[in-house]
């Protein structure tokens, strides 16, 4: 069984799952739902909101196995130095093909002292990993380039989406575009060639490549992809519209 | 039981030109207040974490100046506090307390607005125009000749009324008449219009211009600004300019007519920035009857109360009102064979012995709209008894300032008609209900108790206080008071 870290095969450092029970879990499991529960004088029952699904913690039990015991030493100081990293990085498993994660390492990795031991072969320990948000998402960037009438998101949430606008011709006035009644408008003057991005993660506008929200309306939105069929319509034929996005799985 | 809320919810960042710079996900208190201005506290992440995993800084994007949009209100960034590591928290105030940072004069010397109706103060006011005092603006005001007083008089001019309001008339005349001159201040914008309306003419123009009037009496006119004859009566809006001396003329003139053409309500007007913000009220009318039980009347001796009237019969007494507007019609109830009433208009003799014997209505018209007026009715004989008063439905108010912020200047307009204000900050509007706030219970739409449905009632009750612009009198008063604005820079 091979996990990729960050584009690292781990089996490049001898590293292999245990996978024994209760001793993992985490990848496949449902995480929680955080809820702000108030109690309420007057009222039989607490009222109850709910404020986000938990990202998921992720306990694997797992080894690292060499053929020799320098071997074993050198798999290790290679596999910590790679994922004691703060940043985010993709993780795939082969058992959710074309899917990732995106996780660091939570806690302390505890391994025991090789050394102590001059003939030991592998080292057995827990690894704790946090995800970003709790959605398996697709391995791989879903490019829509140009969009049709419509865009199906045949995952199990809304996701992101980076849109493109590529300018065809001269629009003076600047565009819009609309995906399932949710409108982004640009009201500057927009010229042949010109291409803007906008970011709707965390929302950012740019016009071939700096950033430009002055001329986004105060009261554009950024739309995302619900899930099913989203109709999208656009302001002009005088440009095109690509989607990047990967779809969020459970 | 189970709902989903938005947590965080985002703010939009605006530039103090109210650009979009950016969008920012936060956590947002609102503190709504019921009779003052809702303040919130946004709490902001020291760095978001992207869906690829990548991070973003968006406290850098914070100036001094700026401001949010959150809900559907705009606010200003009062006081942001920053931790570059793990984020901060801004308190900001809802936009309408920008009209703080205006005033509601440019130079010394009240801003009058003499009997206009709310809309057309407030309208002023928020346009930075603010109306500088002009002596019988009305022309309603006469002399022993019958002209107006406080204007030249050019041959051929006449006192005229037309529908119930008292003009200025050319007489068919080519000359000009000038105003006393009026006292301004170097260096500011002013502007004057006047209202305009044809007698006989069907050529021409009519004409308003500026004259400024130095120290030793020499006069610097500025251009004319014209308004046809043939594009009917109307407002002529006059030119702006910056004044060249300290008193100024308001000269009107007929160009080329065939005829007679007249002027009435004149009015001058200094000029301030404008604030950006529009009223949209329904504050400018009002009931036409003044009944007899109206308790502004005052009267003398003893009158008695019927059905639908109150009358004397004792010769002498009399009762009075206070009015404004350009006609009233007195409803007199019939006192029988012999019943005289003695009518008085801002203490002139209008009517020594009018017959009231029977029903009676009697019109005063032609009077000047721009200044109130006190009505005597007193018993000349036998019984005199008075129904009601009818008047203009213009809510006509009269009001004067001396250096307040703009913000207090609409809540003097508010304490002078009732109601209450409401602000539109994201729209820049004003708008005002004729009744302050809603009485929910009794619409059985809501009802807060104690134990049964409240876990918590706060109510903050601190107001950050902006100040940008600081204006300081010194010696002197009315329009020679000493003067000097000092405005911040950079900020809004």
């Amino acid at each position: 069984m091979s996990i990729v870290w960050d584009g690292t095969d781990l089996s490049t450092y001898g590293f292999t799952l245990m996978g024994e029970g209760s001793e993992e879990s985490g990848l496949l499991s449902l995480p929680g739902m955080r809820r702000q529960v108030t109690d309420m004088p007057g009222r039989a029952w607490p009222e109850v909101v709910d404020l986000g699904r938990d990202p998921r913690d992720i306990r694997l039990s797992c080894a690292l196995i060499a053929t020799t015991h320098a071997t074993l030493l050198s798999y290790r100081a290679s596999f910590l130095a790679l994922v004691s990293g703060s940043d985010f990085v993709a993780l795939t498993v082969p058992d959710i093909t074309a899917r990732r994660l995106m996780v660091h390492t939570d806690g302390e990795i505890a391994m025991p002292r090789p050394e102590l031991a001059w003939d030991t072969l592998y080292l057995r320990f827990v690894w704790n990993l946090k995800s970003l948000h709790s959605f398996w998402e697709d391995g791989s960037l879903v490019a829509v380039t140009p969009v049709g009438a419509e865009i199906t998101n045949d995952g199990h949430e809304p996701c992101p989406v980076t849109w493109t606008c590529t300018v065809t011709a001269a629009l003076p006035t600047g565009l819009w575009f609309e995906v399932g009644g949710v409108r982004f408008t640009y009201s500057g003057a927009l010229a042949t060639t010109d291409v803007l991005v906008v970011s709707t993660d965390l929302p950012a506008v740019a016009l071939n490549a700096v950033a430009d929200m002055a001329n986004t309306l105060t009261t554009a939105e950024f739309p995302w992809l619900a899930v099913g069929a989203n109709a999208i319509t656009k302001s002009s034929s005088g440009f095109t519209l690509g989607a990047d996005y990967r779809r969020w799985y459970r | 039981m189970t709902s989903t809320a938005l947590m965080p919810d985002e703010v939009r960042l605006l530039d103090a030109d109210g650009l979009l710079v950016g969008i920012i996900p936060a956590k947002v208190k609102r503190v709504q207040q019921l009779a003052n201005t809702d303040t919130l506290d946004v709490e902001i992440a020291g760095s978001y974490t992207k869906a690829d995993g990548t991070g973003e800084d968006r406290w850098p994007l914070v100036e001094d100046g700026y401001q949010i949009l959150y809900g559907d209100g705009r606010y200003l960034i009062d006081n942001p506090d920053t931790d570059f590591e793990f984020g901060g928290t801004m308190q900001c105030t809802s936009a309408e307390v920008e009209l703080q940072n205006y005033s509601s004069n440019q130079s010394p010397g009240g801003a009058t607005y003499l009997n206009r109706t709310p809309t057309q103060i407030m309208d002023a006011v928020l346009a930075g125009k603010i109306a500088r005092r002009v002596r019988n603006p009305g022309f309603g005001v006469l002399d022993a000749d019958g002209l107006p007083t406080n204007w030249t008089h050019s041959t051929g001019w006449v006192s005229a009324v037309v529908a119930n309001r008292r003009v200025w008339d050319t007489g068919g005349g080519a000359l000009s008449s000038d105003s006393d001159p009026i006292p301004v201040t170097r260096g500011i914008v002013y502007s004057a219009t006047v209202e305009c309306g044809i007698g006989t003419a069907t050529l021409g123009s009519w004409m308003l211009q500026l004259v400024w009037v130095a120290e030793d009496g020499t006069e610097t006119a500025e251009a004319a600004d014209t308004r046809l004859v043939s594009a009917g009566p109307g407002q002529l809006v006059g030119t702006q300019f910056t004044a060249k001396e300290s008193k100024v003329r308001l000269r009107l003139a007929p160009s080329d007519t065939n005829g007679s053409i007249w002027f009435d309500d004149a009015l001058l007007y200094e000029h301030g920035p404008d604030t950006g913000w529009t009223y949209d009220g329904s504050m400018d009318s009002r009931p036409a009857s003044i009944p007899y039980s109206d308790g502004a009347w005052v009267t003398y001796g003893v009158w008695t109360p019927s059905t639908d009237h109150v009358y004397s019969t004792a010769v002498g007494d009399y009762a009075a009102h206070v009015f404004n507007g350009p006609f009233v019609s007195i409803l007199f109830k019939g006192g029988g064979a012999g019943a005289l009433a003695e009518v008085r208009l801002n203490g002139v003799v209008k009517e020594t012995a009018l017959d009231v014997s029977s029903d009676t209505t009697y019109t005063l018209s032609g009077l000047d709209p721009t200044e109130s007026h006190v009505l005597e009715v007193e018993v000349a004989a036998v019984k005199v008894g008075i129904k009601s008063l009818t008047v203009s439905t213009d809510n006509l108010i009269s009001m004067r300032w001396d250096f307040i912020t703009v913000f207090e200047a609409l809540a003097a307009v508010r304490q002078a008609v009732g109601g209450e204000l409401g602000f539109d900050a994201v729209n820049r509007v004003i708008t005002h209900a004729p009744t302050i706030g809603r009485d929910l219970t009794a619409s059985n739409i809501v009802d807060f108790r104690r134990g049964s449905n409240i876990a918590s009632f706060r109510r903050a009750e601190d107001r950050t206080q902006i100040v940008n612009q600081l204006t300081g009198l010194g010696y002197g008063s009315g329009e020679y008071q000493l003067k000097v604005t000092v405005d911040a820079t950079a900020t809004q």
